[in-house]
């Protein structure tokens, strides 16, 4: 899918969290989104995603505003989407195999295919064994990489992954961006972080500060260790 | 011209006649009596001026007889060589020393005699008439005598504090025994910082002992003070306007959490004003990671996990928020929270109930339902009936005599049931041919009940017709088993509990108030035994709330009687839509809520399962018995049983 934000705004009530961002996301990009606590990476994942509504500007998604869309428009684009979050988001009446069984029933995936695909994804992610675990018997770095794996199991064009290695140990993190990495070849992939991950080398930084992109551009290591106010 | 000589030669004739000196005989000269009287002059001098050029001039000081105050000195002058003959002899005389000040002169014109000796006369006055040597400060030319009548007072004596400016400067403040004083015009005991201090032996009119007034024209404003109104003044002189309490201009935050400085409002406060604006806030009560109960507008996040982005449409259940994306259980809950619920899952809407009637028997009545989950669970009911449920499978407990109103069931499958008649009993799966009972508090009958694991031992709440609760502690494989306890007794009869733990317990049911029955709700304290009366606002309603679920430490639901549903959001009841039928309101007899989004309840008019979705009620299925019961283990498992032997599951 083609993503483009076009002056997008976004507020809750009286506060900016997102203000006129412009950047152009062709398939296949590979971008890291970064930016400290409420610089508004969270909420540019989601407005790319279609869950936040701009205030001001556009999402486009091929060429088509998304706000536009009827609800069922939207949600059948929507598919296209794989979304990781910072919390693992995984229903705790499922095991870990229903949980990433679900995005392909709801899409009426054969049901042999489904099982085959989420046991390769289950695999992938390093979690074939424990696919008829309940999620609450999962370690915050397996139920990380269980989520990732239900996202990852509809093979969907854009992968979200919103601070995928929160919590997690630096081993844990680095499977994690492993799996990202193998998994998203070829589509595009958006990894939202505080700081780029080392495990993670993606060859676009987009920065964002106070809710405006300051930074659309190859890794500029120096955002990182400027002052506020210089990026300004 | 003759050689002029002045003084080579003095004689000096006393005003006593004591002492005569010959002058030269030689040439003319002036024979010049220089007199004084009333003051010793300590510094005598005669100056001689030639007026046809002056700058030729001769000053000579001229001796006096010391302690002599009047007297008359003689000085001869002679001519000299390149001087004329016309001259201006001018006497002073100064006080105490040629230094002090000049206190007499007198200047007279002579003319030098061509031969033999011409006399002229000049006489000094001056008044030191207490013969202090210091002349008096008045007339003309002013000594330095302040008091002329006063020996013991001039510019010499020590200042002493007496009344008197002895030594005849800075009156008594140079005294040693002197102070300093302020010019006080407003009398508030504070004199003016900018004026000079005032020394003096005894204060001065008007003066303060104290500096420091900042605003000598204003008795109300001096230091030492509060400030005590907010006014743009610094009424306390130190530097700042209107701080102390009032603390205009420091930093502060509003009671929303705005960062600003504090203002006046009035003379008599003043409050934090911010130019932030607060936002709405949401927080997350389910604990899912996502945010959706709305709360007060602030400038600072309220809770650990609150976001001002809403990204959790139900913050009841942890089965629904945005972070689900793409992802929709058939559970009636819309779980991505896309404003849709069970979108694009083949069937979910038609997913029947599984109806199962004469369950145990056909005239069966089941009190209470208690799943445990994998399909498993059990019913208990009147005459001694207690089921274990495993899928199509029901088995009976061989021998468990009572009328089983209330059931609960642990996570190990072990089913603990309460009596019409208080006592307690409870039966696992594999033991199937009786139940374990034991005595409860009273004879009462036990209503509702819940419990909470911890490793191997259960902590069962329950409550009964006369009020009680009642906790009985379970431990798994002990020998033997403690007794029920009595908790607390309130003054109702209360008919269902729940909660998260045995801090958040809410007990519900109905207190007689004067012959009325009314809607009740008991909360546990969250440390110690006291339990609190909810205020549950006015309900409108009589009767009984009959069912009560705790979903999250800050969202309960209650329902009951005329169709009552109740809502306790934070600490704040309110009241959801009545359940009519017909447009009558119905009494609910059982309830079971997993959000704010997916509540069921079944009514004692008509059979039918009842839905509400936050917005509205809907029948979902119609049994064919009356329900008395409902339970589930999520959304996704719902229990109903009642009359003529029926369950009722709806596991999609």
């Amino acid at each position: 899918m083609d993503l483009r934000a076009d002056g997008l705004t976004v507020r809750y009530g009286a506060r900016t969290v997102l203000a006129s961002v412009d950047c152009a996301l062709p398939p296949g990009t590979q971008a890291l989104v970064l930016g400290r606590s409420g610089s508004g990476k969270t909420t540019l994942l989601k407005a790319l995603a279609g869950l936040v509504t701009p205030a001001d500007g556009r999402v486009l998604w091929d060429g088509q505003e998304a706000a536009r869309l009827s609800a069922a428009e939207r949600r059948m684009r929507q598919a296209a989407f794989g979304m990781v979050f910072q919390t693992d988001a995984l229903f705790d009446s499922l095991t870990v195999r229903d949980n990433v069984l679900l995005p392909l029933t709801r899409r009426r995936v054969p049901e042999a295919e489904a099982r085959a695909r989420a046991d390769e994804v289950l695999r992938a992610v390093g979690l074939s064994e424990a696919a008829n675990t309940l999620p609450e018997r999962l370690s915050g770095g397996m139920k990380k990489r269980a989520g990732l794996a239900r996202a990852l199991a509809a093979r969907p064009s854009v992968l979200l992954a919103d601070d995928p290695f929160a919590g997690l140990d630096p081993g844990t993190a680095r499977q994690v961006a492993r799996v990202l990495l193998e998994v998203s070849r070829g589509g595009t992939l958006l990894v939202a972080a505080p700081e780029a991950p080392v495990d993670l080398p993606l060859p676009r930084w987009l920065y964002l500060r106070g809710g405006k992109l300051v930074h659309d551009g190859p890794p500029a290591l120096e955002l990182e260790h400027a002052p506020d106010e210089a990026l300004a | 011209m003759r050689l002029f000589l002045l003084g080579v030669v003095l004689v000096a004739v006393s005003m006593s006649g004591c002492k005569k000196e010959e002058a030269s005989p030689a040439a003319g000269a002036l024979r010049v009596s220089l007199a004084y009287a009333t003051f010793q002059p300590r510094c005598l001098t005669l100056t001689v001026v030639d007026l046809e050029d002056a700058s030729r001039t001769e000053s000579k000081e001229v001796q006096v007889v010391q302690g002599v105050r009047s007297d008359t000195r003689t000085v001869a002058i002679f001519g000299r060589e390149g001087w004329s003959r016309n001259l201006r002899l001018t006497a002073t005389a100064n006080e105490r020393s040629c230094n002090g000040a000049l206190v007499a002169e007198q200047s007279v014109e002579a003319q030098m005699p061509e031969v033999g000796i011409a006399d002229a006369r000049l006489d000094l006055r001056a008044e030191d008439l207490d013969n202090d040597s210091y002349v008096s400060n008045k007339g003309p030319r002013p000594g330095t005598d302040c008091d002329d009548s006063d020996e013991d007072v001039h510019p010499q004596a020590t200042e002493l504090c007496d009344g008197i400016d002895n030594n005849c400067a800075n009156g008594e403040g140079d005294a040693p025994g002197a102070q300093e004083y302020y010019r006080d015009r407003d009398g508030d005991g504070y004199g003016d910082r900018d004026a000079l201090a005032i020394p003096s032996c005894v204060q001065p009119a008007s003066t303060a002992t104290r500096g420091g007034d900042c605003n000598d024209g204003d008795g109300t404003i001096h230091p030492d003070q509060q400030e005590s109104r907010c006014d743009g003044v610094d009424e306390d002189c130190d530097g700042t306007k209107d701080d102390d309490a009032f603390a205009v201009g420091a930093a502060c935050a509003t009671a929303l959490g705005c960062q600003g400085v504090n203002a006046c409002q009035s003379v008599s406060s003043a409050a934090c004003v911010s130019a932030e604006q607060p936002v709405p806030w949401y927080l997350d009560d389910d604990g899912d990671g996502s945010a959706g109960t709305e709360t007060a507008a602030s400038c600072v996040k309220p809770a650990p996990g609150a976001s001002t982005m809403r990204t959790d449409c139900d913050d009841g259940t942890s089965r629904a928020s945005s972070t689900f994306i793409g992802n929709e259980l058939c559970d009636r809950l819309d779980n991505d929270c896309d404003g849709s619920t069970d979108e694009d899952l083949t069937g979910c809407s038609a997913t029947p109930w599984t109806e199962d009637t004469g369950v145990g028997a056909s005239g069966a009545r089941w009190n209470a339902v208690a799943p445990s989950g994998g399909n498993r669970g059990w019913l208990a009911g009147d005459g001694g009936r207690v089921l274990y449920v495993n899928g199509a499978t029901f088995t009976a407990v061989g021998s468990c005599p009572g009328d089983w109103k209330a059931a609960w069931v642990a996570s190990t499958g072990r089913v603990f049931i309460g009596s019409a008649a208080g006592k307690l009993a409870t039966a696992t799966p594999g033991a199937l041919d009786t139940c374990a009972e034991v005595n409860g508090v009273a004879g009462s009958s036990i209503n509702g009940m819940v419990g909470f694991e911890q490793g191997t031992t259960v902590r069962l709440f329950a409550v009964d017709s006369q009020g009680r609760v009642i906790r009985w502690e379970y431990v798994e494989g002990a020998p033997s088993q403690a007794a029920p306890t009595l908790v607390t007794q309130v003054a109702a009869n209360l008919r269902a509990i729940h909660g998260l733990g045995p801090e958040t317990l809410l007990a519900v049911g109905m207190e007689d108030v004067g012959g009325t029955e009314r809607p009740v709700a008991w909360r546990a304290p969250a440390s110690g035994s006291t339990w609190t009366k909810e205020d549950l606002g006015n309900t409108g309603t009589t009767g009984f709330l009959r069912a009560v679920r705790v979903l999250t430490p800050g969202l309960a639901y209650a329902a009951g009687d005329k169709g009552l549903l109740l809502e306790r959001s934070g600490t704040t009841w309110t009241q959801k839509p009545v359940l009519t039928v017909s447009g009558d309101p119905v009494d609910l007899r059982a309830m079971v809520a997993f959000g704010r989004t997916a509540i069921y309840a079944v009514t004692s008019v008509v059979r039918d399962i009842q839905f509400f979705n936050g917005t509205a009620w809907t029948s979902v299925n119609v049994p064919p018995n009356t329900l008395n019961a409902l339970e589930g283990t999520g959304p996704g498992d719902i229990w109903g049983a009642g009359s003529g032997g029926t369950l009722m599951r709806w596991q999609p």
